[in-house]
């Protein structure tokens, strides 16, 4: 027989050994094809084809494994990806120096190109050791100030730790001394012209910094900041969780919402004047909205925990757990079409290059720009409600 | 018959308890406020302030002026607990405290104006005539009887306090859908020893239904000298379950203290006579004046509640006639207020920052309260109108600017919905107290 589970559930805690252990050998003996399909249940049935309502959740949904799981599969790996992209593309350009011609030209731009992608995924990351150094702000603060670099490089003496280098640095000054012309006229750049060898000197610091800060990021987090990380389980305002949800959100709302799409399709102007020149990776162009996308890509993998098919546990499996005991609730139905609705809007209505598209198709972008908002108000309202994250220590009575 | 119970002399043991407990009671919660830090953080900090309608020239005393209040506070709750110049004291208590209270509404709070309602019964009621100071100083003779009715003021307002958050109680969401308790207890799935309990429906429910007949019937069960022995431990539970439940502070405390005024005053004389031996002085004066303004006090305090029924609309989603209603733990709102800037002549919505201008506590109220986002958006064009700014390298000086908001909000576990749009301009929308018609319908 097909046991149907509808015990009351006060009594389960007593019972669930002893209940669970009926379930089993019932199901087992009898072979049937239904019973719970929901893999975070404690009885799922792997064999079960239909679902008939027994589910059985006595577990407590642990936000330490929560934490965990977005420690050792989304963020350490974040970390760990972005050195090796970053160390990837020192030897490249070592290799460059070595023997400045256009196929190596060429490899250093590819590996430029793949780690800007990987920085897609840790930049949400911006706090505890991120957030100490300024990553973002080091990382990826475009438009970058072309007269600055060309400045430092003039000069041959700068100091990249200044706040007033920031706008000098990072993935978009390489995108400038790497793509603001074509090719040969590059190599050129790099070779023939006066300041070559400063330039030369310009990129190798710039690489070496970002390498650099990268990895005591992952130093950080490998050495200390993982195990204060998943301990901190609370829901208060220091906790994991809200440092990790806080980060995320915010991270979404300005640098990829309005960074990467509202501020180029002109949706923060008065005068809703398109700005192409605002576009992150402006001068290899092509890259712009392949960014945009890689960064959503990197939202979706952090609310479902997943990561390149891996199942983790992340906010999907918190909000799942949260609806198991509130049938009337269906938050991550809501937020699951939401995020495939504004992944079709960036994939099908955005075209390569943006910087051109933001300018003959405004108003496409500009939908596209609405679009993703609601992702922004399902996070910040309803799923933090749901549960139960809170954002100040004072007193309220609910009201 | 109802003439001669209110005159009746009796013990005036239950007002001296009342005096002590509250004076106590004010002095830490007062201390703990300062302790936290909270002066700075929402009077000193933030550069705007919510007032409430037609108190807008309440502002914050500067920092030093701040302090000087929570000082005196201390001071005057001190001397409230004393029966120390008790006039003086309850006088400045009232005053020092609503000031504070009515410099920013994002602080509202139920029980800061229960304590406020409080605080000014006790400057009329003789509390300081025995087993105090003033006494003690002769600057006031020992009284130990007193008319009834003297006491039953601060019955009526206890009870009001709890039969109207009662009635507040019976309304769909609470009882049928158990919310916003389910919300608020689901994520605490994992508190010590109870935690497995507040996963299920049944606990919720559970707690949703007894609130609310806890609320509605405690004062009848305390009044009854038959039930009260029984009701008394249930109500004391009762607060220190919320207490360890809910971030409400020290509410529960002031209303377990609070509802000690509910026993006898023969029970209360038992328990002061160890320290201070009675010699049934009757108290002489029983002003007319203060009865009169006392019923007038009551009615009102009765009738304050009901005026949402002025407003049309779902009540928890306009918010039209919420405050002062004794409306407790009944709603879950969280909003996300997105402003923008507007010129007439100009077809883009510039977005604002608001934690340029307020604090993170004031962005979470004013978010799903349209009063507070009206005011705010008067702020922000008085703050902005004629300015020159740099857009995005573009130089516009902003005339005629006009404020706009899209507001989402989610009500008590739904889904977000739309409460303000950003085609309405907010600037231009008046700050009063008639019926909101922009605010979009909940249904």
């Amino acid at each position: 027989m097909c046991n149907k589970g509808n015990m009351f559930p006060l009594l389960l805690d007593k019972m669930k050994n002893l209940g669970l252990a009926i379930i089993i050998i019932a199901g087992t003996l009898s072979g049937c094809r239904q019973g719970c399909t929901d893999p975070i249940a404690d009885n799922y049935k792997e064999r079960a084809k239909r679902d008939d309502g027994s589910c059985v959740y006595s577990d407590n949904f642990n936000r330490g494994e929560m934490l965990t799981s977005y420690a050792d599969m989304l963020i350490i790996p974040a970390y760990t990806d972005l050195s090796a992209k970053l160390t990837n593309l020192k030897s490249s350009f070592e290799t460059f120096e070595m023997t400045p011609n256009l196929a190596n030209l060429s490899s250093l731009e590819a590996a430029w190109y793949h780690a800007y992608k990987s920085w897609q995924h840790a930049a949400y990351f911006e706090f505890g050791p991120a957030d100490m150094i300024l990553l973002r702000s080091n990382m990826n603060t475009y438009p970058t100030d072309t007269g600055q670099i060309i400045n430092n490089v003039s000069s041959g003496s700068y100091d990249l730790d200044i706040v007033s280098n920031l706008d000098a640095k990072g993935f978009p000054a390489i995108d400038y001394l790497l793509n603001s012309y074509d090719a040969n006229q590059t190599l050129a750049l790099f070779t023939s012209d006066a300041n070559a060898a400063n330039r030369m000197q310009y990129l190798k610091d710039l690489i070496l910094d970002m390498d650099a800060k990268s990895s005591t990021v992952l130093n950080q987090w490998q050495a200390s900041y993982r195990g204060q990380f998943i301990s901190s389980t609370g829901l208060d305002v220091g906790s994991s969780t809200n440092l990790l949800f806080n980060a995320v959100i915010m991270h979404y709302e300005r640098y990829v919402r309005q960074g990467k799409l509202g501020i180029p399709a002109g949706a923060l102007t008065l005068s809703q004047m398109p700005l192409p020149d605002k576009v992150e990776a402006y001068y290899q162009g092509n890259l712009s909205k392949e960014l945009l996308a890689e960064s959503f890509v990197a939202f979706e993998d952090i609310y479902t925990g997943n990561k390149l098919g891996l199942e983790g546990i992340g906010f999907e499996e918190y909000v799942l757990y949260l609806e198991s005991l509130d049938q009337s609730a269906s938050l991550n139905t809501t937020i699951k079409t939401q995020i495939s609705n504004a992944q079709s809007a960036i994939t099908g209505t955005l075209q390569s290059p943006l910087k051109y598209f933001v300018e003959n198709n405004q108003q496409s972008a500009l939908q596209v720009w609405d679009e993703l908002q609601m992702l922004v108000v399902y996070f910040k309202n309803d799923l933090k409600s749901m549960i139960g994250l809170s954002i100040t220590y004072a007193d309220a009575d609910g009201d | 018959m109802l003439a001669q119970f209110i005159n009746k002399k009796v013990s005036n043991a239950p007002l001296v308890h009342f005096r002590i407990g509250f004076g106590i009671l004010m002095f830490l919660s007062t201390l703990r406020f300062m302790m936290n830090g909270w002066i700075n953080e929402f009077y000193i900090q933030p550069k705007y302030h919510f007032t409430y309608f037609g108190f807008d020239w309440v502002k914050p005393a500067g920092e030093l002026g701040m302090y000087l209040v929570f000082v005196g506070m201390l001071i005057a709750a001190l001397g409230v607990a004393l029966g120390a110049f008790y006039r003086i004291s309850t006088i400045s208590f009232f005053l020092l405290f609503t000031y504070v209270e009515l410099l920013d509404k994002t602080f509202y709070l139920n029980h800061y104006y229960f304590v406020s309602l409080i605080s000014f019964i006790l400057i009329f009621l003789p509390a300081h005539k025995r087993f105090s100071f003033d006494v003690k100083w002769k600057r006031e003779r020992q009284v130990e009887m007193i008319p009834y009715w003297l006491i039953w003021v601060l019955i009526a307002q206890v009870g009001i306090v709890y039969t109207y958050a009662g009635f507040a109680k019976i309304n769909y969401d609470w009882l049928i859908n158990a919310q916003p308790l389910r919300i608020w207890l689901m994520p605490k799935y994992d508190a010590f020893i109870i935690g497995p309990l507040l996963k299920y429906d049944f606990t919720h429910y559970t707690f949703a239904w007894f609130g609310m007949f806890f609320d509605c019937t405690i004062v009848f069960f305390m009044l009854w000298s038959k039930t009260r022995r029984y009701a008394y431990p249930i109500l004391v539970l009762f607060h220190i379950m919320t207490a360890l439940l809910f971030p409400i502070g020290v509410f529960p405390y002031v209303m377990i203290f609070a509802a000690t005024i509910f026993f006898h005053p023969d029970q209360h004389e038992k328990l002061l006579n160890r320290f201070s031996v009675s010699h049934r002085n009757e108290e002489s004066t029983n002003p007319k004046a203060v009865r009169y303004f006392f019923t007038f006090f009551i009615v009102l305090q009765l009738l304050i509640p009901w005026r949402y029924l002025l407003y049309p609309g779902n009540l928890f989603w306009t918010e039209e006639g919420f405050r002062f209603s004794w409306r407790v733990m009944l709603v879950e709102k969280e909003g996300e207020a997105m402003f923008y800037m507007k010129l007439p002549n100009k077809p883009g919505y510039k977005p604002i920052e608001l934690s340029n201008y307020l604090i993170p506590q004031q962005i979470k109220q004013m978010s799903y309260q349209p009063d507070m986002l009206i005011q705010f958006s008067h702020y922000l064009k008085d703050d902005l109108e004629g300015k020159m700014i740099n857009d995005y390298g573009e130089k516009i000086k902003l005339d005629d600017v006009q404020i706009c908001a899209d507001v989402y909000v989610s009500m008590n576990g739904r889904r977000s919905r739309k409460l303000i749009d950003k085609k309405t301009v907010l600037s231009d929308q008046p700050y009063n107290l008639y019926h909101r018609t922009f605010v979009l319908p909940f249904e």
